[in-house]
């Protein structure tokens, strides 16, 4: 069997979507493992540490409508109020220093060039993102009056419609056949009843 | 070698129909999330935990444990056929498995990256076996300051460790940390931050925050991107000669699982960098390191191996000290608290038959690894025709209807949207997530531990933990992995 390959090179072609110009092919994001995206500006630096700060007083401020007991305050402080106020105070403190970094980088960033402007993800991207997750808000507002059964095709075949640019026809069919398939798996493969909304009584 | 054979032989026993069955379909379904680019093994895990609330603790984790080897190897196929890492784990092996293909040699390189997987999963499991009762051991003597200590590691590690600003890895670990303390306190039963509803009595929903932070945030980004397809036009194949490198290169996969394992342990480090370090030392070992990055099959090998060992290191600290060190572990760790299992080294005594459970069944998913990889090889590569906009609708439904499932209620699909929201702009604003969810994870774990230690110490913190040699220790290294991005900063001006 040595030396034996079954099948040959392969070969791959880009097919793009109908709606998208050609453009370079750009690899996944390296961190996407932790999430992280890549570094932003000191706008965003400084929006972001603003709502640390804001989060974090918001929340020290909250912690003094707990009702702790004096005889609940053990640990020097460190109670079901003080921990929560301890993880507080940290928030607002490290906001701060990421607001001094934000100025840092303003500072920098005033002496160079402007940054290129990203080629993806701007524009028409951040637009159909918005547009996904609007329908899947009123999806989630619809799904328990309407029902499993009824909402779900017609969100999906939306979703389809925007993200892929697929006619009605291929969109509906996809849909029906998402629905059908994730009813079957949740329904029959794992017992659970999915909101039945107007068809209560007679869904399967 | 009898006694580690009769181990197995013990261990495999502990392992019924239902958890193979489980591990092998977290297997098939790993690695298909692995094979598609963008997705990966932590969106595998982080969309099969709802529906782990029905199994048993043992056939729970081997379904993870299947998504967690599966997905690690996935991305290895797309790296050969494609040219892009199917998950940043398989960065590594495209740097040579690519050129192989290109070369007409696509077979040899899928074939070499399943080998080196498999061996790796092995050497990983068998590390994991025998290093995690050892640290258990010596972990079971620490006390509320040391357990502290030792998460509070685990969190600044992987804040400090993990790519990008130190400052805003911590700010979203603090973030985990609090949406923790949502709920019902664990010692007063005092409620905070309940927002005057009883269904928050009980804390977040762990897999709605989860889903919403890894699974919504990712589509929306998957969709703000240029979406676009790819596809196959010839076909792919086992190379059976390539059996022979696992004796012509046996010290390349030796070497390559052991630098596997050793990064898995520390947290934060990670799969990318496991391989990336395994790939290099190849290189300079090599006698011919012109070849690497041309198609060298060594290449292949210690990238695979090392990433795949990653899987068996990842999972001893959090085992042995109840410490994940990476956000699929954390996952992971959530999945088994749901089901009443605490990791730690308390473990080895309260939950023996589940610990036993995911030794084997780590064990037997990395023996299975092979077979199945090269036997639904064909498969897997027709997976990447599948149009990019379905795949979004398909991940989409499952992580709505896998949120819903856990409780029935709706109220946890608009807490998996919310988190969604905030999971995209925290990757928009430069945040890394993962502290989030190991904060989240963690978070009862330092605050009992904390406040224990604060009790115990009365009104001198700072003196109880200067008398506690293994806390002071362990918050030395807390400090130094904070300092650590400082000194790289310098150490990189400097060179």
């Amino acid at each position: 069997m040595a030396g034996a390959t079954v099948g040959g090179p392969v070969r791959f072609r880009r097919i793009r979507s109908r709606r998208e110009p050609p453009q370079p092919v750009s690899e996944p994001q390296a961190d996407t493992q932790s999430g992280a995206e890549r570094e932003p500006g000191w706008r965003t630096d400084l929006a972001a540490s603003l709502a640390s700060m804001g989060l974090g007083a918001w929340l020290f401020r909250e912690t003094f409508s707990f009702s702790v007991t004096a005889s609940e305050r053990v640990g020097g402080g460190i109670d079901a109020a003080g921990y929560p106020r301890l993880l507080a105070g940290l928030t607002m403190l490290l906001g701060l220093a990421l607001a001094a970094r934000a100025l840092w980088k303003w500072r920098t960033a005033r002496a160079a060039a402007p940054p290129a402007a990203d080629a993806e993800g701007q524009g028409g991207g951040k637009v159909r993102a918005v547009l996904c997750f609007a329908v899947l808000l009123l999806y989630t507002l619809l799904l328990e009056p309407l029902g499993f059964l009824l909402a779900t095709p017609l969100a999906v075949g939306v979703l389809l419609r925007i993200t892929g640019g697929r006619g009605a026809v291929h969109a509906a069919v996809a849909a029906i056949a998402f629905t059908a398939a994730i009813f079957v798996f949740f329904r029959y493969g794992v017992n659970i009843v999915l909101p039945e909304g107007l068809l209560r009584g007679i869904s399967p | 070698m009898a006694e580690f054979g009769a181990l197995l032989a013990e261990l495999g026993g502990l392992v019924g129909l239902a958890q193979v069955g489980a591990l092998l379909i977290g297997l098939v379904l790993g690695i298909i999330v692995g094979v598609l680019p963008g997705l990966g093994p932590l969106l595998g895990v982080t969309l099969a935990i709802p529906f782990t609330f029905h199994m048993d603790p043992v056939s729970s984790i081997a379904l993870l444990i299947g998504f967690y080897q599966g997905g690690s190897y996935g991305g290895a196929v797309t790296a050969t056929v494609l040219g892009i890492p199917g998950t940043p784990i398989a960065a590594a092996t495209l740097l040579d498995a690519h050129p192989m293909a290109l070369a007409g040699r696509s077979s040899e390189a899928v074939t070499l990256a399943t080998l080196a997987s498999w061996v790796g999963g092995l050497i990983g499991g068998t590390v994991l076996l025998f290093t995690a009762p050892a640290l258990a051991k010596i972990a079971v003597r620490f006390g509320p300051a040391e357990t502290f200590a030792l998460a509070a590691l685990g969190l600044t590690a992987i804040a400090s460790l993990s790519q990008g600003s130190t400052l805003k890895g911590l700010l979203s670990g603090l973030f985990g940390l609090m949406c923790a303390t949502i709920g019902t306190d664990p010692f007063t039963g005092i409620a905070r931050f309940n927002f005057d509803r009883t269904e928050f009595s009980g804390g977040l929903t762990f897999v709605a925050l989860l889903v919403g932070l890894f699974a919504i945030s990712e589509v929306l980004m998957q969709i703000e991107r240029t979406l676009r397809g790819w596809q196959a036009s010839e076909r792919i194949g086992v190379a059976f000669s390539m059996f022979r490198t696992l004796v012509s290169r046996f010290f390349g996969y030796l070497r390559a699982s052991m630098v596997g394992v050793g990064i898995g342990i520390i947290p934060a480090v990670g799969c990318v960098t496991s391989a990336f370090l395994a790939y290099k030392l190849a290189r300079d070992f090599s006698k011919e390191p012109e070849r690497f990055g041309k198609g060298a099959p060594e290449g292949v090998i210690a990238s695979e191996a090392a990433n795949s060992a990653t899987t068996g290191g990842a999972l001893i600290p959090m085992l042995a000290l109840g410490i994940p060190g990476d956000p699929i572990v954390a996952v992971m760790m959530g999945g088994l608290l749901i089901h009443g299992v605490t990791p730690g080294p308390m473990l080895f005594f309260t939950n023996l038959d589940v610990l036993n459970g995911i030794f084997a069944t780590f064990l037997i998913g990395a023996m299975l690894l092979l077979p199945l990889g090269l036997a639904l090889l064909p498969l897997f590569v027709r997976v990447l025709r599948v149009p990019l906009d379905y795949m979004l609708a398909g991940v989409l439904l499952l992580a709505i209807f896998g949120t819903f499932a856990v409780q029935r209620q709706t109220l946890d699909l608009w807490i998996m949207w919310l988190f969604g929201v905030v999971g995209y702009a925290m990757r928009k604003a430069g945040f890394p997530l993962a502290p989030l969810v190991i904060g989240f994870v963690l978070g009862p774990i330092v605050e009992v531990n904390l406040r224990r230690a604060a009790t115990l110490a009365s009104s001198d913190l700072a003196g109880y933990f200067l008398g506690r040699p293994i806390a002071l220790g362990i918050l030395v290294l807390v400090l130094l992995a904070l300092a650590f991005p400082l000194l790289r900063a310098l150490w990189q001006r400097r060179a």
